[in-house]
């Protein structure tokens, strides 16, 4: 029976539409999938050509990345890391935000654009001239130097996004405010925050994915364990060898462990990641 | 809306509130960035190593002994070529992306949240995979290869498969991002506006140029940018995926940088390539800012 031409055609277009959906899927999740599969792989079938699609199944990978590195205090420096920059940029920026949206002075708006603007600079142009004003501070090799960094880094980005945040928050409720004599300080903690709560929820998890992410500072600013992060871990397990080649049942084991909390992250966290990425205009 | 506008707010108290407000965070910035990059112009005029124990003034030494460099020219032309590819093809796959997920279809929400797995695992992880599933004797896409082809490549070892490998991997990363942002335009643009287009005959790279390109919020363009300077900037990926090799072959002047200045500690020199860098991304930054202007955008 012949179908009527435009059945056909939807239905092409649906087979289209899904096999792309497939495609895009298989692409986007392949080296997570393998990476998963390697961590759970016994060492000795991680070397075999063709590669072990099927591999019998273990937990020992893990049990050696405990075992063979100091992975709790590298874990507690990521994590001290990651939150401590995350805590410096939002708390400075929330500010910024305020002032840039709230009060009115001559040159306020190219200030925000130099300062936007400065997101630009590559992190890696800083990190000669970082090195000597760190060591002058006696702060390489420290989470504190580290984390003053990476909180930098991350301010333009989110006074970027809370600044058009704070603009849809309706002023009269800071007035009214005002009016019944709150002070400054009064109004920003039970009138402005509670209203931003979203905002801020975005951006807390926007910087501590870049932070958690981050390899470049604490590679070049750490020299031992004391501040070292799972980034740089990993760096350093890649230039390990075992008889077969590099340890790949570790590496793919830390691998895992840094890749979950940002997975688990997405998963919960999808719709507030994309309203702060796109600055609240998807929703 | 402005809530300390003139009125009973006196200019000199508002620069002080001003001032308390926005001082940190500016504070913070300059002394860790803008100051950095600054001081890296004067560093980019010595001879400072810290092997040989040298830090002496010599001008535009470090500039020419950089031009004289053969490797650095072909560092360049790939840094180029490399740069002005991804951006391309992640524009045309982020813009299939886009509409991809912008189809209504069963599990529209979590195929949405695996659009942005890419982008949130830490860069040097997914290069490190990527570089195990390139390997020639027992990587997975090697494995694909031998089974279609019958031939071995040997993917990383070869100078041009190396170099389009890096520029795949990178792709596949940020590929996703510029879905989003491309899917963030589309959805701010009214349905009839497309649909008409479309019946005048114009094509899909059109109505991108002369209706998503202009209606798509500034955000949309200033992410794309950003997205593209950041890319110059990074070493995570080239750093887990080839190391800058087979020779110097798919180094990027962000990685030559890191190799002069955190392994070889030439100091001098890692800093008159971090100016160029940051020339580099100036002239970028030039023509997103021209962009703005031609579509009147704001920050």
């Amino acid at each position: 029976m012949e179908l009527p031409v435009w059945l056909k055609r939807k239905h092409s277009l649906q087979i289209l539409l899904y096999a792309g959906l497939l495609i895009f899927v298989f692409v986007a999740l392949l080296p997570f999938y393998w990476l998963f599969l390697a961590s759970l792989t016994p060492q000795h079938q991680l070397f075999s050509i063709p590669p072990n699609y099927f591999p019998d199944l273990t937990l020992a990978n893990f049990a050696a990345l405990t075992q063979q590195i100091p992975f709790s205090t590298y874990l507690m420096n990521s994590l001290l890391f990651s939150g401590g920059s995350v805590l410096l940029s939002v708390i400075l920026s929330f500010l910024a935000a305020y002032g840039f949206a709230r009060i009115n002075v001559p040159g306020s708006n190219a200030l925000m654009l130099i300062l936007v603007l400065s997101m630009a600079l590559p992190p890696i142009v800083t990190v000669v001239p970082l090195f000597e004003v760190l060591r002058s501070l006696r702060m390489i090799d420290s989470l504190t130097g580290l984390t003053l960094v990476m909180g930098s880094v991350l301010i333009p980005f989110s006074v970027w996004v809370l600044v058009s945040f704070v603009k849809r928050v309706p002023v009269e409720m800071e007035e009214a405010a005002f009016m019944d004599g709150a002070r400054l300080y009064q109004v920003l903690w039970y009138v402005v925050v509670p209203a931003m709560v979203p905002a801020l929820v975005t951006i807390i998890i926007i910087n501590f994915i870049n932070a958690w992410n981050n390899l470049l500072f604490p590679l070049v600013f750490s020299h031992s364990v004391s501040s070292k992060t799972l980034t740089v871990s990993i760096t350093e397990v890649f230039q390990a060898r075992t008889p077969f080649g590099r340890p790949w049942g570790i590496i793919s084991a830390l691998g895992v462990t840094m890749v979950m909390p940002m997975i688990v992250l997405v998963l919960t966290a999808q719709k507030w990641i994309v309203s702060g990425l796109t600055r609240g205009s998807i929703k | 809306m402005v809530l300390f506008g003139s009125g009973k707010h006196g200019l000199p108290k508002r620069y002080l509130l001003f001032a308390l407000f926005v001082g940190p965070a500016l504070i913070v910035r300059i002394a860790t960035s803008i100051y950095p990059v600054i001081h890296t112009f004067k560093l980019s005029l010595m001879r400072y190593n810290l092997m040989q124990q040298v830090r002496d003034f010599v001008g535009f030494g470090n500039f020419i002994s950089i031009m004289q460099d053969p490797t650095f020219r072909s560092i360049i032309g790939f840094t180029l070529v490399f740069v002005a590819s991804s951006t391309l093809f992640q524009l045309i796959f982020g813009m299939g992306v886009a509409n991809l997920l912008n189809a209504k279809f069963v599990g529209r929400r979590i195929v949405r949240t695996i659009n942005l797995i890419p982008w949130v695992i830490p860069m040097i992880v997914s290069a490190y995979a990527f570089r195990w599933l390139l390997t020639g004797d027992y990587g997975l896409i090697s494995d694909w290869i031998v089974r279609i082809t019958g031939y071995r490549p040997q993917l990383l070892l070869n100078a041009t498969s190396a170099r389009i490998s890096l520029i795949v991997v990178n792709i596949w990363r940020n590929m996703p991002f510029m879905g989003l942002v491309i899917l963030a335009g589309l959805q701010s643009i009214p349905e009839e506006l497309y649909e008409s287009a479309k019946m005048d005959g114009a094509s899909w790279f059109r109505r991108f140029l002369h209706i998503t390109m202009p209606a798509s919020a500034s955000t949309v363009v200033t992410l794309g940018l950003f997205n593209i300077i950041w890319q110059m900037s990074d070493i995570d990926l080239v750093l887990g995926v080839t190391q800058g090799g087979p020779g110097s072959a798919t180094t990027v002047l962000a990685f030559r940088i890191y190799q002069h200045g955190m392994l070889w500690f030439d100091w001098g020199l890692a800093s008159a390539l971090s100016v160029m860098l940051v020339l580099l991304v100036t002239i970028v930054s030039l023509i997103g800012l021209s962009i703005f202007k031609k579509y009147q955008f704001t920050l």
